[in-house]
């Protein structure tokens, strides 16, 4: 192996635009390869690997999820596939690097000030205010537009609650009729397993989603050669196992897939692949937990739990057929799409919002099938 | 009335640190079926628990905006604390460290101060993904709770005694696990449980950006983590004289059956990890009130059966 | 008396590990003092804080459980005595288990546990 000694158990966050996530596979693949492990936040995060080149808000808040890892810290952007194993132990060797990081240091404390005095952070806060409904918050008499200027001006204070946010307040009623705080919560990047592109706000009752609003919506890809179709469609069944908790047949899905990136006789992986969809299909242990208790009747409509497991065991399926006969290239037919998230979420718990968007498996989505 | 004898204070002092022993054989057990999940050499997990103490211990804590940080400490500091507080009444062979009459309540007693930690650990840094979290686990915590205590109850039945050394010392014909098995599978399943691991780690999960971890780092970070490897060693460590029959055992010494009994159950406790779905509390509050909860009933039942057949 | 002796002393100890568990981390570190952070939110700013009237779905759970908790105060010492009292304390403390099963049957009945 290498002359120096790479250090183990490092953790690597990824953040990926749209144009990265072949690029992020490639990432995954180094960071297995290398004994480290994929983070599951940024205070779980060593390393941030930014994937392809994020633009406009988004390039923003790649920003703020880099200001938010805990340090020593270490921050890389790709966009070549190839670059992947060299900035990874690159990143590692800068981990050690005692003075950049007392510098990197430094910088965090600086933004730290500037957020929590409603400075240059706010700015941004303001700009995410767009289109979000304030309910009855305290500025009657004002219109939406002014109440965005007067977070920017003030910092947010106006509003009164600690460090210039504001607390939640009740906007409606909760589907109990019990008056609740209405809150939300913005699903993005440097979530795991989210897919590039997307960003959602969320309206929450506790952790009842009450609405949902989709603020950024990846571009579909050109279409592929098969077998990196495949390989993101493996990718995303990984997702979808690794929130469900079953992480161990998600590395399963996660080798299989990195095995097909790599070159390997698809031949070779498939009957790996059609294994762990069998296993799937067969565990009752999953289908309880993604579905409950109750069998689905004929002509009822299905919830969010049943297409999520139906939908994660078919892009394995998909994965494996066209591993075995490419020239086929079946792609997997997706039983909902974006547009119908906020019919099947609103009313589920955030979990169950994270498991559909991943089994929508966007990342994998190309532009003939829209 | 069993014989044990109560170590001195200068064992307890040590208490700790052989816990932490114990929770460092379990967590080298489940990094090495997570390294080997990725393809990792066999062993190659075994040295992971202390690459990962190192780098927590070396990495930069982190508070967030207007976080509450003294609950939030109580319940990073509280957990492994907790842990040994659970396992101060487990005897190790013919020694204890505190042979309390009441060892039983007292184990409960300590499980249930993990309600508050771990529902802490969620509100404490006043993020969203770690207080739904928080309020999850408390969920699943009225779930497993009841049965959990009817299972610890059973087996005093049997033994006419809640001092955990007479529990294992009324095991010399027939171990409980095995005329108990209901009573023993609830236990280890809630100890899972209330250690938020594996298909019940509904406090930590990647569903919510890693719950109540999702703000804490470094030295926290390696507490809580700690601290939850620590909780299940120490219900490991009592399964041992509640179920197994204590220190008994061919050839080997009681403190030798003791611990390695304790690492069999360890292991399978952390081996659980990755290999089910996650339980939702939604789904288990029916299994557990409905199914759990009768059946735990139905075994302290025959427990108490048996018990005044041997007493008559 | 030298039951809570033990307790003192490993509580003592514990917590002893933990604050030589920061020490630690305080010498080896890069930075003594925490990093100040806005919560995770995918790189967007909280609207809100999260601490909040929150909707905890599993409430009518809490009453039920209650229910039972202070019911346990009885079971632990009728868990000794059950053998030398004999038939009389099992018929009564299951009658009375049976009471609390049927409220819980009741319950279910209700939906009180499902919330989704």
């Amino acid at each position: 192996m290498g002359v120096t000694r790479i250090r183990r158990g490092v953790h690597v966050l990824t953040s990926t635009a749209a144009d990265g996530v072949l690029v992020r596979l490639a990432a995954e693949r180094a960071v297995r390869t290398l004994g480290w492990v994929l983070a599951w936040s940024p205070a779980d995060a060593d390393v941030l690997v930014v994937c392809g080149t994020p633009e406009g808000a988004e390039a923003d808040a790649v920003e703020r999820v880099w200001q938010q890892l805990p340090g020593p810290r270490a921050r890389v952007r790709l966009d070549d596939p190839q670059d992947v194993s060299d900035a990874l132990v690159a990143a590692a060797a800068a981990l050690e690097d005692r003075a950049a990081q007392e510098g990197l240091a430094h910088d965090a404390d600086m933004v730290a000030q500037m957020s929590t005095q409603g400075g240059e952070d706010m700015d941004h806060a303001g700009m995410d205010h767009e289109d979000m409904d304030h309910g009855d918050m305290d500025h009657s008499g004002m219109n939406h537009d002014q109440m965005d200027h007067s977070h920017m001006d003030h910092g947010g204070m106006s509003t009164g609650g600690p460090a210039g946010i504001p607390l939640a307040e009740g906007a409606s009623k909760d589907r109990d009729d019990l008056e609740m705080d209405a809150w939300h919560v913005v699903l993005g990047q440097g979530l795991p397993g989210w897919p590039a592109g997307l960003v959602l706000r969320v309206e929450l009752h506790g952790d009842v989603v009450t609405d949902l609003l989709v603020l950024a919506e990846p571009t579909p890809h050109g279409r592929r050669d098969t077998p990196v179709q495949a390989a993101l469609l493996l990718d995303a069944a990984a997702s979808v196992l690794d929130l469900a908790g079953w992480s161990l047949a998600a590395s399963a899905s996660r080798r299989a897939r990195d095995d097909v990136m790599e070159g390997r006789d698809p031949a070779e992986v498939a009957p790996r692949v059609e294994r762990l969809a069998r296993r799937m299909r067969r565990s009752v242990l999953l289908r309880w937990s993604l579905e409950g208790p109750r069998r689905r009747t004929t002509g009822d409509a299905p919830s969010a739990g049943h297409l999520v497991r139906s939908r994660a065991i078919g892009l394995l399926e998909a994965a494996g057929s066209m591993l075995t006969a490419p020239e086929r290239g079946a792609p997997a037919q997706r039983p909902y799409d974006l547009d119908d998230l906020p019919a099947l979420a609103v009313g589920q718990e955030l979990a169950t919002l994270r498991l559909l968007v991943a089994g929508l498996a966007l990342d994998a989505r190309v532009a003939a099938d829209v | 009335m069993s014989e044990v004898t109560e170590a001195g204070p200068l064992w307890a002092a040590l208490a700790p640190v052989a816990l932490l022993a114990l929770a460092t054989v379990g967590a080298a057990v489940a990094h090495t079926q997570a390294a080997r999940a990725r393809g990792e050499a066999a062993l190659s997990g075994v040295g992971l628990p202390f690459v990962e103490s190192a780098r927590l211990l070396r990495q930069r804590r982190r508070v967030t905006v207007a976080a509450d940080r003294v609950l939030w400490q109580v319940a990073i500091g509280g957990l492994p604390v907790v842990a040994v507080l659970m396992a101060v009444v487990v005897p190790v062979g013919p020694v204890v460290l505190v042979d309390s009459p009441v060892g039983v309540v007292w184990f409960n007693a300590m499980d249930v101060m993990l309600w508050a930690l771990w529902w802490l650990a969620g509100w404490g840094p006043n993020s969203a993904h770690s207080l739904m979290a928080g309020h999850r686990f408390l969920g699943l915590a009225l779930a497993y709770e009841l049965p959990l205590m009817f299972a610890l109850t059973s087996p005093a039945i049997a033994a006419h005694s809640l001092r955990v050394a007479d529990l294992a010392a009324a095991q010399q014909g027939l171990w409980f696990a095995v005329w108990m098995p209901v009573a023993f599978l609830v236990f280890l399943g809630a100890a899972v449980a209330f250690a938020s691991w594996g298909p019940f780690a509904v406090a930590a999960h990647a569903d919510l950006a890693g719950g109540v971890l999702a703000e804490t780092s470094g030295v926290d970070r390696w507490l809580v983590l700690v601290g939850r490897h620590l909780v299940l060693a120490a219900a490991a460590l009592m399964a041992v004289p509640l179920f197994l029959g204590g220190g008994a055992g061919p050839l080997l010494g009681p403190v030798a059956w003791t611990v390695v009994k304790a690492v069999v159950v360890l292991a399978g406790l952390e081996l659980v990890a990755g290999r089910v779905p996650l339980v939702r509390p939604e789904r288990f509050a029916e299994v557990g009130w409905m199914v759990l909860l009768p059946a735990t009933v139905l075994q302290m039942l025959v427990a108490a059966v048996v018990a005044l057949g041997g007493a008559s | 008396m030298t039951g809570w002796m033990g307790i003192a002393v490993a509580l003592a100890a514990a917590l002893a590990l933990v604050c030589l568990a920061r020490f630690v981390a305080r010498a080896r570190g890069p930075r003594r003092d925490p990093v100040t952070v806005l919560p995770f939110q995918s790189g967007h700013a909280p609207v809100e804080h999260a601490m909040s009237r929150y909707h905890a779905r599993w409430y009518p759970l809490t009453l039920l459980f209650l229910a039972f908790d202070v019911e346990m105060l009885f079971m632990y010492p009728w868990a000794v005595v059950v053998a030398a009292i004999g038939t009389a304390a099992i018929v009564e403390m299951f009658a009375f288990l049976g009471v609390l099963l049927a409220g819980v049957v009741w319950a279910w009945r209700e939906g009180v546990m499902r919330w989704v």
